[in-house]
């Protein structure tokens, strides 16, 4: 049995851990719904809905890169991730670093 | 190292390294792109040696020399002994990455490196860079899957660089660890570690569960702040290309027995100068504090009272083994 998340109960605030099995930790895991019956310590009985949180991506507004020159010596698959982030408006976590040193170095400029 | 000592070195990169030989396309495809890395070296090292930089005590310098020494592409005065053809392009996207941050970085110059003439911002441009490439991110999940760096609740991961380590981990972890805990003495990688691992990073400060992340000088002040309550209480230390960037690698090392359980795992990645001439310097010149052949880490391991469990790999592609507190 294992503890993902706490939910407060809607009635009295009172925190509580629900134990997942191992079957719905895999589902859980799997990034699948959860729905679950929850009792908190004072006996009021509630349901709630768990779902693994997806990794979140930053919105990128209105941003362009200012300094060709100097983003031309990224190598070449990382000019086009941050050419595709770009036009999409969305980075992944695993690129945000690079996006806010190319920021700070005046090289990207989001308005 | 003796021919039977490379055969054996090739023989456990392709049981023990095997996936990432294949994602960066087949074993000669590998042995290409390290191709580059040695030719890049020598390239810069021609620059440096040309404008008489060779003697300089700049550490992307020693890097080079040492491990072009090493690898008896030089001689002791630093004269080229032994040349090699310009590899052929790779084909592999892995590959073709690996390669390409050798490009990037030569196209700063090695002369302007060594003379401290590329601002700051442009190399931690390329260290992200490096640290978000594919190739990199395989390197790091062969590793993890090697040493079972998925199996421990309670990790200790020093000099966290810019988080990418953990994002990778937790990527590939079915049930994440319930905590995680890791420090860097460079403020810029705190912040973007934050970035990079999103919301619930606990900085400065440790609930006992999720992820927490102190900026302090080493692992020492770490177990300071994190007190008795998490003494003695983690399963393993993922040092994953870290050793080299510990300000002070042996007392890091020292405190770090004070962190983890008796018998906990010290799950070790460390570049090496056997390994890739061009990397080494290349992140040498990014900001790495020391430079270690396979057998200097191995002697620090011992020297800091660790017992060594298992070695998987001495050189090649680079140093990774188990050992236990």
């Amino acid at each position: 049995m294992a503890i993902v998340q706490k939910f407060k109960c809607p009635v009295c605030g009172a925190e509580v851990e629900p134990r997942l099995s191992p079957e719905a930790l895999r589902a859980y895991e799997a990034g699948e719904a959860v729905l679950l019956s929850l009792t908190c310590p004072n006996g009021h009985a509630f349901s709630v809905v768990l779902k693994k949180p997806v990794a979140e991506e930053e919105a990128l507004v209105d941003c362009e890169i200012r300094d060709w020159d100097r983003f031309s010596l990224l190598p070449q698959q990382q000019q086009q991730v941050i050419l595709e982030s770009i036009q999409s408006g969305r980075a992944s976590p695993s690129i945000r670093a690079l996006l806010r040193r190319l920021k700070e170095a005046g090289i990207v400029v989001c308005t | 190292m003796s021919f039977f000592g490379k055969f054996i070195e090739d023989l456990n990169a392709t049981r023990y390294y095997g996936d990432f030989i294949k994602a960066a396309g087949g074993l000669e495809e590998v042995r290409n792109a390290l191709r580059w890395s040695v030719w890049y070296a020598l390239k810069w090292w021609y620059e440096l040696y040309r404008e008489g930089l060779h003697k300089s005590s700049n550490i992307f310098v020693r890097a080079l020399y040492l491990s072009l020494l090493e690898n008896g592409y030089i001689d002791k005065d630093g004269r080229i002994i032994k040349k090699i053809k310009e590899p052929r392009p790779p084909v592999n996207s892995y590959a073709a990455e690996f390669v390409e941050l050798h490009g990037s970085f030569d196209r700063l110059g090695a002369v302007k490196v060594a003379s401290n003439q590329v601002d700051e911002n442009t190399i931690g441009i390329l260290y992200s860079t490096m640290l978000s490439q594919g190739w990199y991110d395989v390197m790091r999940l062969t590793f993890y899957r090697l040493v079972g760096a998925t199996a421990y609740k309670r990790l200790y991961a020093p000099v966290i660089k810019e988080g990418h380590d953990i994002a990778s981990l937790l990527a590939v972890s079915m049930t994440p660890p319930e905590l995680i805990v890791g420090y860097d003495y460079r403020p810029d990688s705190v912040e973007l570690a934050k970035e990079v691992l999103g919301k619930g990073v606990s900085v400065g400060a440790c609930p006992g569960k999720g992820i927490c992340i102190f900026q302090t000088a080493s692992t020492c002040e770490a177990a300071d702040l994190l007190g008795p309550q998490l003494a003695r209480s983690f399963d393993a230390a993922l040092v994953f290309h870290s050793l080299y960037w510990m300000l002070d690698p042996m007392r890091d090392l020292q405190c770090m027995r004070r962190l983890l359980k008796p018998e906990g795992k010290l799950l070790v990645g460390q570049q090496v100068i056997e390994s890739t001439p061009g990397l080494v310097a290349i992140v040498a010149a990014m900001g790495a504090k020391h430079i270690f052949r396979s057998s200097d880490v191995e002697n620090l391991l011992e020297a800091a009272g660790y017992k060594r469990e298992k070695v998987y790999l001495r050189t090649m592609p680079f140093y990774i083994a188990v050992w236990r507190a």
